[in-house]
């Protein structure tokens, strides 16, 4: 089976992943297993908007580990020790360093779980609050 | 209402979305309820730094985990091109072949999405890159027999990120590239005649598109981007196209 119609969503899907979880390599877990997920599901899938659906998955996942699995209690606030996080730069948005990135670390690490994820869906993915 | 009720409601509140009647009963909550009025202030100062934050896109490790088929940009390399490219000619060539011949239509969608996938792959987006459509649309000019109107549509959220000579079915191509946040978006045009009105389809591998053949030219916009934005970018260029 082709896992094709994933691949165009991994990067929503981890950056969801990534704000949830307050770290990389929980949303690596994370985002593993919701593709796992996904591609069992697939056949399930009625039409409508795919990625909207990827990230649901995304997002029980996140909630399955929260209440279930080891969940590494760092949030990493020094982004630019990792090499591959530098890949985050995109043309719209300037990477954020030492203070600031810190800081919105915590404010969203501080919120209710769903708060978080209305919140990094609407910014990131202009998904409406459902 | 209490405040069991207002929080699931509290983000479309903040966005507007949300009927007069509930709007205003939230409103009168929220002056008088200091944890939610707290709550509401959060989502503010949240969301607005998360524009400024940055976008964590999947490591290429884990990419290769969870599709081993399908390398990704970054390991961009000559064979990779075309192995994407062969990919796209073998699954037309084998729908022409096994099924019922696919419309004209499709063919020509399948051959933008080829297009569009190649340009993300091998990180050449833009040939010209600039945001200023005086800069993007001379560029065209002794590229391609055509001159293609170029519209600034920055304001509404959709800056124009430059320009790409491409090619759809073996016959040139503009590309003008613009992005919603992370989110590319092309939209290949060619002059064609006759009118075609608005279609929407959706490929299988994620990608949406619309298209249209109007004023001498064929619009195929394409993107990742969720479908109601890419609606919005489509009738809003489909707009200043027209008013140009």
């Amino acid at each position: 089976m082709s896992d094709d119609f994933l691949v165009p969503h991994l990067d929503a899907a981890f950056n969801l992943a990534r704000w949830m979880m307050g770290n990389a390599a929980d949303a690596e877990d994370v985002v593993q297993e919701a593709c796992v997920r996904a591609l069992a599901a697939a056949d399930r899938f009625r039409g409508g908007d795919r990625r909207a659906w990827v990230l649901a998955i995304v997002r029980n996942t996140c909630y399955s580990s929260f209440r279930g699995r080891k969940v590494r209690q760092t949030t990493d606030f020094d982004e630019a020790q990792h090499s591959d996080e530098s890949r985050s730069v995109s043309p719209e948005h300037a990477v954020l360093t030492g203070e600031r990135a810190a800081r919105v670390q915590a404010a969203v690490a501080a919120l209710t779980p769903e708060f978080r994820e209305a919140i990094v869906l609407r910014e990131f993915e202009g998904l409406s609050y459902k | 209402m209490t405040c069991a009720e207002v929080t699931p409601l509290i983000g479309a509140y903040y966005d507007g979305e949300l009927d007069a009647a509930r709007a205003s009963a939230i409103d009168a909550h929220v002056a008088s309820c200091q944890s939610c009025a707290g709550d509401l202030e959060t989502l503010r100062q949240v969301s607005a730094e998360l524009r400024h934050a940055p976008y964590y896109r999947a490591p290429d490790a884990l990419v290769r985990r969870v599709a081993p088929a399908r390398p990704r940009a970054s390991l961009a390399n000559r064979w990779g091109w075309l192995a994407a490219a062969a990919a796209v000619v073998l699954t037309t060539a084998t729908a022409l072949v096994l099924w019922q011949r696919p419309g004209a239509e499709t063919l020509t969608a399948d051959a933008v999405v080829g297009s569009h996938v190649r340009s993300l792959m091998a990180q050449h987006l833009v040939d010209v890159e600039s945001t200023d459509r005086h800069t993007v649309k001379p560029w065209f000019a002794g590229r391609v027999e055509f001159s293609p109107i170029v519209v600034d549509l920055a304001s509404d959220g959709f800056p124009l990120t430059g320009g790409r000579l491409d090619y759809v079915q073996d016959h040139p191509a503009a590309a003008l590239v613009y992005h919603r946040r992370e989110h590319a978006i092309n939209v290949f045009v060619w002059p064609e005649s006759g009118e075609r009105p608005r279609s929407d389809r959706d490929d299988s591998r994620g990608y949406h598109l619309v298209t249209w053949t109007h004023g001498g030219m064929t619009y195929w916009v394409i993107s990742d981007l969720a479908r109601p934005e890419l609606d919005d970018f489509a009738s809003k260029l489909n707009a200043a196209v027209a008013g140009s």
